[in-house]
């Protein structure tokens, strides 16, 4: 399946929405925040049953969902794994995403999974590759899907194009649609030293249909994506440098290490709501 | 270097745990982050995660032996044991038996049972939701098929035996726990039953002809043949367990 421009969505999706974490059922269903939506990690309802599902239909029938994976491995030259893909069209099914992603990189080789979001090298090989898989993985879930630049801590020698390139092709090519992390852009800008103005200036406005934010960890030699903390300050500066390119983009805000009660990343969510807000204003 | 070869010297980079491998000899070097570096943080980053994984699964496991002998143990496991499913989820179901075979865990021999009850508790909790058993399709079957009638538990349930008390290990091990916590392990061993109704897991001790007879029937074994081989009274013991819910559906063999 190949798709032009902005998804079809099931339900639309306005501005700043927070991951789902199962710490957090008992608060949301007593409280019944006023989030526009949730993110919810694909890879944690793919079971036959039980009380994550159970869960999450009952907050899917007050909330709108975008589905986020990390086990697609869109980058492994292993045959796709198409027992996973069926799983997700169920769940698909069960809760009308707007939006279904994953990551742009590789976790698996001979059927062996690292559970790691590891980079792929910026070859003509790998580009041709990943934008094949991209098309038949929407064939079979029947929807375009959405691919994260993820954060790194190589680059490879190989590599013929810059990443910002790389991700670009596969949208354009593939049809697919860029779910752009601004803090996996700094801390991998950190790490390997390019310029994040440069990566936002260089993707299309037209291909990006969601943003990620989230924090990250200074290991002074490095910069690690923790997701652990709460966002750095230069990463809200390039959030603003993102939303005065690309617009009022739904965003979602992952925590999933230090979890803390909900109202903490409920703030945070209305920090980053504000400052689009603030964004829409001037523009 | 093709995609493959690339993706291929990544699973003997991490097996051989050395931070100059193969692998690295495609990463180009930075000033502050080495290729050895870069490759580091990935190898720590996906025994964190793994074990951080196990952690989830097990915690009446780490609880026992604390959080460092835990750690040591995951990695051990980790080392020798290759995820071959998407789903990290999937990933401790060798533990139980690692742990027999762990040997700085050789002195706790209850261990490995410990973690087999909290895999079975893990299963049941992400497991196909418990039917009740459709009464009137009984009268469905032909008099002369009864004997071939195979019963079925709860496709959720997990039986488990133990030389060891291990329901009474696992509950004081539990991190909201208050109370006494000396187990002996003379108290002797158990059969128990791990399975969930709605949106609860349940754990219960069965006696020996309950559990006998949940054995039979999770061997796949037709009534006939359950009446030839067990001793005891059938017509109590199996309205029993179908009300407790441990029997939930049938089928005639054919």
């Amino acid at each position: 399946m190949k798709a032009e421009g902005r998804a079809q969505t099931q339900q639309s999706i306005y501005g700043v929405g927070v991951g789902l974490r199962p710490q957090h059922f008992s608060y949301i269903f007593k409280h019944r925040p006023k989030v526009p939506w949730f993110e919810i990690l694909t890879d944690n309802y793919l079971v036959d049953g039980g009380p994550m599902l159970s869960r999450l239909e009952k907050i899917r029938a007050d909330y709108p969902i975008v589905m986020h994976g990390v086990g697609l491995s869109i980058g492994s030259t292993d045959p796709l794994n198409i027992n996973y893909l069926k799983k997700i069209r169920q769940l698909m099914e069960f809760i009308h995403p707007t939006f279904v992603s994953d990551h742009l990189c590789w976790s698996s080789i001979h059927g062996r999974y690292f559970h790691e979001l590891l980079p792929l090298p910026y070859t003509e090989e790998a580009l041709n590759h990943v934008v094949a898989r991209v098309e038949q993985v929407q064939e079979i879930l029947g929807t375009q899907i959405l691919l994260e630049n993820v954060s790194s801590y190589i680059t490879y020698r190989e590599s013929t194009m810059t990443e910002w390139e790389f991700l670009t092709e596969i949208s354009k090519k593939s049809g697919c649609l860029i779910l752009l992390d601004i803090n996996n852009i700094y801390v991998s800008a950190y790490n390997h030293h390019f310029d994040c103005q440069k990566y936002l200036n260089h993707i299309p406005v037209d291909r990006v249909a969601q943003f990620h934010m989230a924090g990250c960890k200074d290991y002074k030699n490095y910069l690690l994506d923790s997701h652990g903390e709460s966002i750095q300050s230069p990463v809200l500066n390039l959030y603003q440098q993102a939303i005065k390119r690309f617009g009022a983009i739904p965003t979602s805000l992952e925590r999933d290490n230090n979890i803390p009660e909900f109202n903490v990343l409920f703030n945070e969510a209305q920090q980053l709501q504000e400052m689009m807000n603030e964004c829409i204003y001037v523009a | 270097m093709s995609l493959k070869e690339l993706q291929e010297s990544f699973i003997k980079a991490f097996d051989s745990g050395q931070e100059k491998n193969q692998f690295t000899q495609f990463v180009k070097a930075k000033h502050l982050l080495s290729a050895e570096k870069g490759f580091s943080i990935y190898l720590n980053s996906i025994r964190g995660g793994l074990t951080s994984g196990l952690s989830i699964v097990f915690p009446a496991c780490k609880n026992i032996v604390g959080e460092d002998f835990f750690n040591k143990m995951a990695l051990s496991y980790i080392q020798e044991t290759p995820s071959y499913s998407p789903d990290v989820g999937e990933y401790g179901k060798y533990f139980s038996e690692f742990i027999k075979r762990f040997p700085p865990a050789s002195h706790l021999s209850y261990l490995s049972d410990v973690a087999k009850l909290e895999w079975a508790w893990h299963k049941a909790f992400n497991g196909l939701d418990a039917k009740s058993l459709d009464f009137a399709k009984l009268q469905d079957i032909d008099v002369e098929e009864t004997n071939n009638i195979q019963f079925f538990m709860p496709e959720n349930a997990s039986l488990i035996e133990s030389e060891y008390p291990i329901l009474h290990i696992w509950t004081i091990s539990q991190d909201d726990y208050q109370g006494d916590e000396v187990v002996h392990l003379e108290e002797g061993g158990e059969y128990l039953i791990v399975w969930r109704k709605g949106l609860e897991v349940f754990i219960e001790r069965l006696t020996e002809p309950q559990w006998q007879l949940l054995q039979a029937i999770q061997m796949g074994k037709t009534i006939s043949e359950i009446a030839n081989e067990f001793s005891g009274d059938l017509t109590q013991l199996l309205p029993e367990l179908t009300s407790c819910g441990w029997v939930t559906d049938f089928e005639v063999e054919s």
